[in-house]
């Protein structure tokens, strides 16, 4: 593990949002849409949630692909999310944690980063950034799970 | 629904219940579209609460005929390509 900085996540952080969390509400009729939508339901208006602009841009590519109606409307509501933008700062930081990473695709390591240097839990459906080393992830079903064992103790 | 107390200015409370007359409502009915009025003006003034609410509760117009599971694959083979 790199130690450039501190591995914090947990409840009371941020939450960095992967486009698999954003896309799959979309999606009807399985446990992945009822799950991520529940997650947005009962977690992710409480916390503070970030998008890094990549997630953006890759549920725009997929909504259009999938041709869902008023696309620009509904891109207009996910905007409202703050967004991490890909910009020299952030870009430096991806090469300092560029060594750490063994199996991540460049667009996952870009979302990787973006919840390590912000401190966040990556909430993800996709399973090699749920094993990454960069920064923590979790499903939307293993975090709901972890806030209602929180407020339950 | 929770039942809940509370003090409401005389004039306003005489008002509610004109209204609720005028229109062949309930008083109760009235101060719950009220409230929920203040919590509509809140999500929409907070940018955030307004995407999570949108997804949260995502119109059926707006959903795609695939699974979330194969939206999923579909951004993970989007990244292998």
């Amino acid at each position: 593990m790199n130690d450039i900085l501190p591995k914090r996540g947990g409840l009371g952080y941020p939450l960095v949002l992967d486009s698999s969390v954003v896309i799959s509400c979309f999606g009807q009729g399985d446990e992945y849409s009822e799950m991520s939508r529940r997650f947005f339901k009962e977690v992710a208006s409480k916390l503070e949630a970030l998008l890094p602009t990549i997630v953006f841009v890759e549920v725009a590519v997929n909504l259009y692909l999938q041709k869902v109606p008023n696309v620009r409307r509904a891109l207009g509501v996910i905007s409202g999310f703050k967004q991490i933008a890909l910009d020299s700062t952030f870009a430096w930081n991806c090469a300092k944690f560029a060594p750490s990473n063994r199996i991540l695709r460049t667009s996952d390591f870009i979302i990787a980063v973006s919840a390590r240097v912000n401190e966040a839990v990556l909430i993800t459906w996709d399973k090699r950034l749920l094993d990454n080393v960069v920064c923590e992830a979790m499903t939307p079903s293993e975090f709901l799970k972890k806030t209602t064992k929180a407020s339950t103790a | 629904m929770i039942r809940t107390q509370i003090y409401l200015p005389e004039d306003t409370h005489a008002r509610l219940m004109q209204i609720a007359q005028e229109e062949k409502t309930t008083f109760s009915k009235l101060v719950r579209s009220g409230a929920d009025l203040v919590v509509k003006k809140r999500v929409k003034n907070n940018p955030q609460k307004r995407a999570v609410t949108f997804l949260a509760n995502l119109p059926s117009k707006y959903k795609t005929k695939l699974t979330g599971k194969q939206l999923v694959d579909l951004i993970s083979r989007g990244r292998d390509e």
